[in-house]
């Protein structure tokens, strides 16, 4: 099968992507790798790139009112509102499936319990928790958070190239365009909450439990990896396809150390770590995100995106939110509504 | 304090009786010397500033912890630890963060590059060129030859990390044996170990570094690389009519290409001892991640490639390899079973392998020795012995440290002892400490030491594969019940031979089996093996002897 992999990400997640793509390559030598890179091109950045078999920028995939559909988004909201466009891409180029895999996810063995699995259905996902918890904390942290953020774990999909799989990428598609937030007061997370419909409208779904498949911080209370007699690293009796690094460096620590029932998990998150610092590009890995300002440097916090988001004449207005001088979104903001410019941007 | 005062300054009587059970007197002291220097009470301290200032009263409880964990404490501004004591351990708050150890032990790991270099030459050390360390050689196997009728080998060289001869451990030990036989043999002795001491192979690529030398026990100065094959070459010239062998008791620190120069220089039938597992992996302990014992899977594994000794065991690995096929050595191992893991993973080629103990016991002088007078339900005399570092099982002493701390003391099973050098002793109210240091004219120091304050049991429990285990034999010599675990390799090895303990799955069975006082009953019913004498190998000489015998017509 040809298999097509891609991630989305900024240049302040490249070192992680590096780690990714090095992975991955190891696992399965023969995959395309793709990357999609959530943030405008930068000079001198092949040799960084060079395990990617091709760079994606944003930019290039044809978004209709490209500035406009930034503005609407944070970092975070844009990588994921930007990975059904890419697939849709990916399945137009003839792969034979296509794996998206979060740029913070390591490959550890080869997955081949997806590949398994892609042989009888169009839609692979892998849910949050594939078991019953029952410590109180842990039903919170576990089964009450993907109530609010997905039941599945959008840091993987693979999706085959037929026609459910192309009718899922542009349902995808155009749910992710149309309304891409961080918001689960009101249903939305992302790309991810909206996924939690996909088994009931969409024929040949594999909710894949394999215990070895995206393991990480938010389910290790119901799974144990090991390291067998041989070396391999093993999850309650698969091997450890990949490990997704959620939030490690940060609040993903706390809910590791919490769960992890031995020290394993620990040891990944410590190689993990060494692995990021050793593939950081200093010259870009700080760069604050493209879009994470106005054209003359002025910051752009959140409750301006709302204001943008949810105003259709504010929309209708101003071509390019970005631009600044006269007669620009921003001068009309200092004008308007100074206070929306005090919060800094997360 | 004033006689029958009970102490605790402006402290209510029942807080000052909760908290001197807790805190830690010996360890604060230890830990705090400002507190002995001002001669304060430790408790009042304690409660006075101490927790306020993130001190720690105990081996356990972890301050800083306890107040960032748990705000409502910090918030109340309240002793912390009476708070833990009186009420957050019935509430099912943690005095530490779980697993505390071993995450600490897993944070601070490195590869051994990284490790900071120790520098153990002298700063006045003579620098000696070819021609004066050869002069220094030839006077020292003179002599030899003229009073012992010369050795059957004229000269050893032996290589290893540190200058043996200053330095208290297992492979120095063996030094110090084997320089003594060849002493009485009539063998002149030199032994090189790099200027700095590294805990890892130097590369090939920098400037060779300067050896110290020392010539039958005593350290001559500093000699370049060079200098030091050239010299054994003059050797050679002067004194062709006499062997000389080479014999690698550790390579770390030094360059492989030094080490192969020095063996084409000294002849035939080089050594290479195995006190370490140097030639599986640069972890010579075999702990991934200085955790968990690994049994050195594939360098490719994911094992390896998550250890922090797995990113540079390839490149080590091919150095040894190189060395290997450049080097015909015969490998000696300290056990069965260390030579076994290093037949099943080494990959090496060799010219033969076999098992040298640098240590034998001699059987007990008498069968049983008389039980002293002791109430059946005192409790059991427990020591841990040796450095206290985590790859000795120092941990786990703390955590039986630490369950004594609860229980009430009447119900002890166990009184513990620390012995070990003066400057590694931890003192601790619940554990008497006792200075012993082991060297070449103290060679039974420990097993007096031992026999004296009557150990009945000495828990060893190192979590990788040890390749012999001095103290062990020293326990088993004085008499002493070891009680190891399975990943202890030859401690638990030799407590199987010798019927001298228990072995255990895991650590904490070890400790249950303590606290739970069947140790003491089980080690008491038995009758108590008499002490036994502890007897030096002499290192390499044997075997370099015995081929020397063998090749000669």
């Amino acid at each position: 099968m040809t298999i097509a992999c891609f991630t989305s990400f900024t240049w302040g997640y490249l070192a992680r992507a590096r780690v990714l793509s090095r992975t991955l390559r190891a696992a399965h030598p023969d995959w395309h790798q793709v990357a999609l890179i959530v943030d405008t091109p930068a000079a001198g950045m092949e040799a960084a790139l060079a395990g990617f078999d091709e760079v994606v920028f944003a930019a290039e995939l044809g978004v209709p009112d490209f500035p406009a559909f930034l503005f609407r988004h944070t970092l975070v909201e844009a990588c994921t509102a930007l990975k059904p466009r890419m697939l849709a891409r990916l399945l137009e180029t003839g792969a034979e499936a296509v794996v998206y895999l979060d740029p913070d996810i390591a490959v550890f063995h080869p997955l081949a319990a997806v590949l398994r699995a892609l042989e009888s259905a169009s839609i692979v996902l892998t849910p949050h928790q594939h078991a019953p918890n029952d410590e109180p904390q842990a039903i919170h942290d576990a089964e009450r958070t993907a109530q609010l953020y997905g039941v599945f774990n959008l840091g993987f999909a693979a999706i085959r190239n037929d026609g459910t799989g192309r009718g899922f990428a542009r349902w995808w598609q155009s749910r992710c365009e149309t309304d891409c937030r961080d918001a689960p007061e009101e249903g939305l997370f992302t790309d991810q909450r909206y996924c939690d419909l996909v088994p009931a409208l969409f024929p040949r779904v594999a909710v894949l439990r394999d215990p070895g498949c995206n393991v990480a911080s938010w389910n290790l209370s119901r799974r144990l990896p090991v390291v067998t007699a041989e070396g391999a690293l093993d999850v309650d009796g698969s091997p450890l396809a990949f490990y997704h690094f959620t939030k490690i460096g940060d609040v993903g620590d706390t809910m590791t150390r919490r769960y992890a029932r031995n020290e394993l998990p620990l040891e990944l998150a410590h190689w993990w770590q060494r692995q990021v610092a050793a593939a950081a590009v200093p010259s870009i890995s700080d760069r604050p995100w493209a879009w994470r300002y106005f054209a003359d440097g002025t910051p752009i916090p959140p409750g301006l995106r709302r204001a943008w988001r949810t105003e259709r004449d504010l929309r209708a207005r101003f071509a390019d939110p970005f631009a600044t001088g006269p007669d620009s979104f921003l001068a009309w903001i200092v004008h308007e509504r100074p206070h929306l410019l005090t919060a800094a941007e997360t | 304090m004033a006689p029958g005062d009970r102490g605790g300054g402006d402290m209510e009587g029942d807080v000052f009786a909760d908290l001197s059970r807790h805190v830690d007197r010996a360890f604060y002291g230890h830990l705090y010397k400002d507190i002995v220097q001002a001669t304060l009470d430790p408790v009042e301290h304690w409660h006075s500033h101490g927790w306020a200032e993130r001190r720690h009263p105990n081996v356990w409880f972890d301050t800083g912890f306890y107040l960032d964990a748990y705000p409502d404490i910090e918030r109340a501004r309240i002793d912390p630890l009476l708070h833990y004591i009186r009420h957050g351990r019935a509430e099912g708050r943690l005095p530490r963060p779980p697993r505390a150890t071993r995450r600490a032990i897993l944070a601070a790991a490195r590869p051994a590059a990284a490790r900071p270099a120790g520098y153990d030459a002298p700063p006045d050390a003579p620098i000696l060129d070819a021609t004066e360390l050869a002069a220094r050689l030839l006077h020292a196997m003179a002599p030899a030859a003229l009073a012992k009728g010369g050795g059957r080998v004229g000269l050893v060289v032996a290589a290893s990390h540190d200058r043996y001869i200053d330095i208290t451990g297992g492979i120095q030990l063996v030094l110090a044996d084997e320089m003594a036989a060849c002493a009485a043999a009539g063998t002149t002795h030199l032994h090189l170990a790099p200027a700095v001491a590294r805990m890892h192979l130097a590369d090939d690529i920098e400037p060779a570094c300067l050896l110290q030398a020392t010539i039958d026990g005593v350290f001559q100065g500093l000699a370049p690389a060079d200098a030091a094959v050239a010299a054994i070459a003059e050797v050679a010239r002067a004194l062709p009519q006499r062997p000389r062998r080479f014999v690698v008791h550790s390579p770390l620190g030094h360059r492989t290409a030094t080490l192969a120069a020095l063996a084409a220089a000294c002849g035939p039938d080089p050594v290479f001892w195995l006190h370490d597992h140097t030639s599986l992996c640069e972890g010579y302990n075999l702990l991934r991640n200085d955790l968990d014992a690994c049994g050195a899977p594939p360098a490719e594994s994911m094992a390896c490639r998550i250890c922090v000794h797995g990113e540079g065991r390839q490149a080590h690995r091919a150095r040894l390899r190189a060395l290997f096929e450049a080097v015909p050595f015969h490998v000696l191992a300290p056990s069965r079973v260390t030579l076994d893991l290093w037949l099943a993973r080494a990959d090496l080629p060799f010219a033969s392998a076999r098992v040298e103990e640098p240590a034998t016991l001699a059987p007990p002088a008498a069968d049983v020795r008389p039980v002293p007078a002791t109430n059946p339900a005192a409790p059991l005399r427990t020591a841990f012995l040796g450095f206290p570092l985590p790859n000795k099982g120092w941990p786990l002493f703390l955590d039986l440290v630490t369950a004594l701390a609860f229980a009430p003391p009447d119900d002890h099973a166990c009184a513990l002892y620390q012995f070990a050098t003066e400057a590694a002793l931890q003192p601790m109210d619940l554990v008497a400490t006792v200075p012993v240091r082991v060297g070449r004219g103290a060679r039974h120091a420990a097993v007096e030491a031992l026999a004296r304050h009557d150990i009945e049991a000495v828990i060893l429990p190192s979590p990788w594969p040890e390749t012999f285990s001095f103290v062990a034999h020293e326990a088993v010599a004085a008499g002493a019940a070891v009680l190891t675990i399975e990943a202890a390799g030859n401690i638990a090895a030799m407590v199987r031979r010798h019927d001298a303990g228990r072995v255990f799955e895991t650590g904490e069975a070890l400790i249950e089996y303590l606290l739970s006082g069947r140790a003491r009953d089980e080690i008491r019913a038995r009758p108590r093996p008499g002490p036994r004498t502890m007897i030096p190998g002499q290192g390499s000489l044997p075997l370099l002897e015995s081929l020397l015998d063998a090749s000669r017509p």
